[in-house]
């Protein structure tokens, strides 16, 4: 991708960025119930009153979504409603490293399975590494994470007692998730590498590379193995989606402490920053780690880089 | 190739009918829609009634055991697996008329609108989907309510679940639109697409005589694969609490319960095996029948 490409790209990321936050802003405004009506007693109209106005709710509408634009444009999400007393920005500085840890490592799980997986189908089509694989891919691909999750941790958690059965304390915890998590993308993209693999195997160049006396070796490594890489980078758009939105699942299970929990309290509690605050961040993760695998591609292939 | 009178749709059911995984996958699906046809006749309680026999392990009255309310896990099941399937059907039926829909107009029209098409789809592909979709589940619900009591009083109860529904193939059109577009792009290039325009065919009789009967296939065999996506989508909601709401289950929901259920004291795995393997196989069924359609319906594509 040429830099001024990229460039505009990055612009775009702004304004993407805004469209999102005003639609989480207003979906959000519009939903019924407020964030008070949960109050330990039912609060007095004076309390809600005054804790309305310490809010900025008692404003109208508009002029509540440009003092948020303001605040964003900042780079400041603004304060909770529920828990009172701490920045969105502070309980996402210490929620979001614990996500994005298990994110990345399940990231490299299902990479770490699913390449020498779908490598080993594509080598040895229609034999048993192939044969294996495909039978794990597809389990994979059809049992959820919420239903492997729950039965691995009464199986090596309950049962047998090898591993933690929730939290995030040591390493040890942090295994089941990222397996679970890892399992479910590793499978896919096992599938993805090995039909693109099989695909490159068959195209004229690697004949000719063959015709040449190229190593097997050589011909899988040097030859087929960059754009064999095409399909999984492709799909790592969505996965990468996927996983973060999946990850709200696994870290409810195993009670990991990132930002899955907040997520799904913020939205019945009606704590409008704090929702809209994780709808921005989350998207411009996405669209930066879209940027990324994009340019990932381009660099991957040849016939794009140059035209 | 194997012979030569063979039409299309004879070799693509002979392709079909050659793929073990999905003609098992489809045998499965016929006898678990028997058994959500058949099941409340014979299973002798109804998935919401409580009783006092709480956490019974499976039996020969409970076959699949009992929930925290004593009702019957199988009669729950059979309910939530037809909430389950529903969902992925309707859901995959909308997907279909959306993308292709978009799929056709931007593969058609190509050019500008194609390029500014393609890349709206490319940025919803990178947005949260379901996060959207729990945002307007919350906030439209009350008001589609509303509106169904006032012209549709017997879908008012249904309401919920027909905005999920609609919400859940909202969200999962994007492919379809992608694949239809590709389609559209080849074909509106061939000489038998050109001949037409050379006799100044409307568009109108361009998309419906040559391109529609053309990405036809394309188009169903991935709309089964969208099934099961759908159903994931749902359960997925549903376990997070989102989707469906008790006392009514979905697989997703069963799911939720049973994995709550997990202890060190007592182990109550009933109530996660059941409901978690009717998911899983019938995932399974959906994705082979899926895969087995797009093979003998799409020729081209790999494997």
């Amino acid at each position: 991708m040429d830099a001024t490409a990229l460039l505009r790209r990055l612009l775009a990321i702004p304004v993407l960025v805004w469209v999102v936050a005003t639609l989480a802003f207003f979906l959000m405004r519009a939903a019924p119930g407020g964030p008070f009506d949960r109050e330990r007693a039912p609060a007095s109209k004076e309390v809600e009153a005054a804790l309305r106005a310490r809010y900025h709710l008692d404003e109208p509408l508009w002029r509540q979504y440009v003092r948020y634009l303001a605040g964003l444009a900042q780079g400041d999400l603004g304060p909770s409603l529920k828990y009172r007393h701490h920045g969105i920005n502070d309980i996402l500085g210490q929620a979001l490293p614990v996500s994005m840890a298990l994110g990345a490592m399940a990231f490299a799980t299902a990479m770490a399975m699913g390449l020498p997986m779908g490598m080993a189908g594509a080598l040895w089509r229609g034999r048993w590494p192939d044969w294996m694989g495909s039978v794990l891919a597809l389990v994979g691909v059809c049992i959820p994470t919420f239903v492997l999750a729950p039965l691995l941790v009464l199986g090596l958690a309950l049962r047998l007692g090898w591993l933690p059965v929730a939290g995030w304390a040591s390493p040890s915890h942090a295994v089941l998730p990222v397996l679970v998590l890892g399992l479910y993308f590793g499978a896919r993209v096992g599938r993805l590498f090995r039909e693109g693999l099989s695909e490159v195997l068959r195209a004229p160049f690697i004949v000719a590379a063959r015709a040449k006396g190229v190593s097997p070796t050589g011909i899988v490594l040097r030859h087929a193995l960059r754009p064999a890489l095409l399909p999984v980078v492709s799909y790592s758009g969505p996965m990468l989606a996927d996983l973060l939105t999946g990850s709200f699942v696994v870290e409810r299970i195993f009670q990991v402490p990132g930002t899955g929990a907040f997520f799904i309290n913020s939205f019945f509690s009606r704590d409008y920053p704090l929702m809209v605050g994780l709808v921005v961040v989350y998207s411009v993760l996405l669209l930066l780690l879209n940027l990324a695998t994009d340019v990932a591609y381009r660099w991957l292939d040849p016939r794009i880089r140059h035209a | 190739m194997r012979d030569a009178t063979l039409t299309p749709a004879a070799m693509a059911r002979r392709r079909f009918l050659a793929n073990r995984p999905s003609v098992a996958g489809t045998l499965f699906l016929l006898a678990l829609v028997a058994g959500l046809v058949a099941g409340p006749f014979l299973v002798p309680f109804a998935p919401n009634a409580p009783s006092d026999a709480v956490f019974q392990p499976p039996s020969g009255a409970h076959p699949f055991g009992t929930d925290i309310h004593g009702r019957d896990l199988l009669a729950r099941c059979l309910a939530g697996t037809r909430v389950s399937l529903m969902a992925g059907l309707v859901g995959a039926a909308i997907s279909v008329v959306i993308g292709t829909a978009y799929g056709l107009v931007s593969g058609y029209r190509g050019g500008r609108t194609d390029a500014v098409m393609m890349r709206a789809v490319d940025l919803l592909y990178a947005l949260p989907n379901v996060i959207f979709v729990m945002l307007v589940l919350g906030t439209a619900e009350g008001s589609v309510a509303g509106r169904l009591r006032g012209s549709f009083p017997a879908l008012a109860d249904a309401s919920r679940l027909l905005l999920l529904f609609a919400c859940l193939g909202a969200i999962s059109w994007l492919n379809m639109a992608r694949i239809v577009r590709g389609q559209v792009l080849s074909l509106r290039s061939r000489p038998f697409v050109m001949a037409s325009r050379q006799f100044v065919a409307s568009h109108a009789f361009i998309l419906r005589r040559h391109l529609l009967p053309n990405i036809l296939g394309v188009v169903i065999a991935y709309a089964s694969l969208t099934v099961p996506a759908v159903i994931l989508y749902e359960s997925f909601l549903s376990f997070l609490g989102m989707g469906i709401r008790p006392p009514d289950a979905s697989l997703g929901t069963l799911i939720e319960d049973g994995a709550r259920q997990l202890n060190p004291i007592q182990v109550r795995w009933w109530l996660l095996v059941f409901p978690g393997g009717l998911l899983a196989l019938t995932l399974l069924a959906l994705q082979s029948v899926g895969d087995g359609l797009r093979d003998a319906l799409d020729p081209q594509a790999s494997t």
